[in-house]
């Protein structure tokens, strides 16, 4: 049987969720704005095959900025924090395997190649410890502080709370 | 049950990812000059520059020609500096500090057979070629002090030296 939690961590889980929402919107507001230099930062990671990297540099800005506001307004926010958790996920692999191959590049996380500054293990546990946000947003939301009140959540997932 | 709400949650997956898709697809198609959805050519990625994991050594010019055995001069300067005058018999081999030495010039360089690889040019770019022909494996590798002037001084002949002795 599922205990309801009480108020306090629950609110707790707001400002987690509107900073990665900042985050989210922001981190992909100049890859929209210059797709190529965020296609060049994803190729130089040398991971993906030569035909995805425009693929990825088109889409994954979009999607950020789609999570990001979705976790800004509460819109279905576990799926959309359980998403973000996924992509931060795809983005710490790139840099533990960048990092392992010893590249020196930067992430391209929130300017290009050119404007930003050499990552390393900081960027690495900086990104680790917005996972452990996102998971804690995935795990202790309950729609109440966002327009997921006034959508509403389907019957079913109301009895099984 | 479960599997109604696992149908709600895979509708509300595909939403988040659906729009934001379409969203980059019209704005792509909008822009003066979108983003092909597959690169035309490869991305030029940058690699870092070479580093030698070998010190050659420093010589004289008066000591280089003493040296017993074949001696092979290698110049490091630009091809133009090289075809406006080298020392007599002269292999170039200009410096590129972005790329290692070419096979082709390791080539050249091993088919003369020489006993000393001599390597001169201009300020610190000659130690620099003279380190990156040593950690080429080649062996016998030094820099000559003071440059092509300092080996005429020296008694090297000059290419012009002998061009004017042909003409002659």
């Amino acid at each position: 049987m599922n205990r309801p939690l009480r108020a306090g961590p629950r609110l707790v889980v707001v400002p987690m969720r509107l900073y990665l929402g900042a985050i989210f919107i922001y981190a992909s507001l100049h890859k929209i704005a210059a797709p190529y230099d965020f296609a060049l930062s994803v190729a130089t990671y040398q991971i993906l095959p030569a035909p995805a990297v425009n693929l990825f540099a088109l889409l994954v800005p979009w999607i950020e900025l789609g999570l990001g506001i979705a976790l800004i307004l509460g819109i279905w926010t576990r799926i959309a924090s359980a998403l973000a958790s996924g992509l931060l996920l795809v983005f710490i692999v790139a840099i533990a395997i960048a990092l392992g191959r010893g590249l020196q590049l930067s992430c391209g996380c929130f300017a290009s190649q050119q404007a930003a500054g050499e990552m390393g293990i900081a960027t690495l546990l900086r990104d680790v410890g917005w996972l452990a946000l996102a998971l804690c947003v995935v795990a202790l939301d309950d729609g109440k502080y966002g327009l997921d009140r006034f959508l509403g959540r389907p019957a079913i997932e109301r009895r099984a709370t | 049950m479960h599997a109604l709400a696992s149908v709600h949650g895979a509708r509300r997956v595909v939403l988040l990812l659906g729009i934001p898709c379409l969203l980059a697809v019209t704005v792509n198609l909008l822009r003066s000059h979108p983003l092909p959805w597959v690169a035309n050519r490869p991305y030029e990625i940058l690699h870092d520059c070479p580093e030698a994991a070998r010190t050659a050594g420093v010589i004289s010019p008066a000591e280089a020609l003493q040296k017993p055995g074949r001696i092979l001069f290698v110049d490091s300067r630009s091809r133009v500096e090289f075809l406006r005058d080298h020392a007599e018999g002269a292999l170039s081999v200009p410096y590129d500090p972005l790329l290692p030495p070419r096979e082709q010039d390791l080539q050249a360089i091993r088919a003369r057979r020489a006993r000393w690889i001599l390597v001169y040019g201009s300020g610190e770019t000659a130690q620099l070629a003279a380190d990156e022909l040593a950690t080429a494996h080649l062996t016998g590798v030094l820099r000559v002090e003071g440059g092509l002037a300092a080996l005429h001084q020296a008694g090297v002949r000059s290419s012009s030296d002998s061009a004017q002795e042909k003409q002659r």
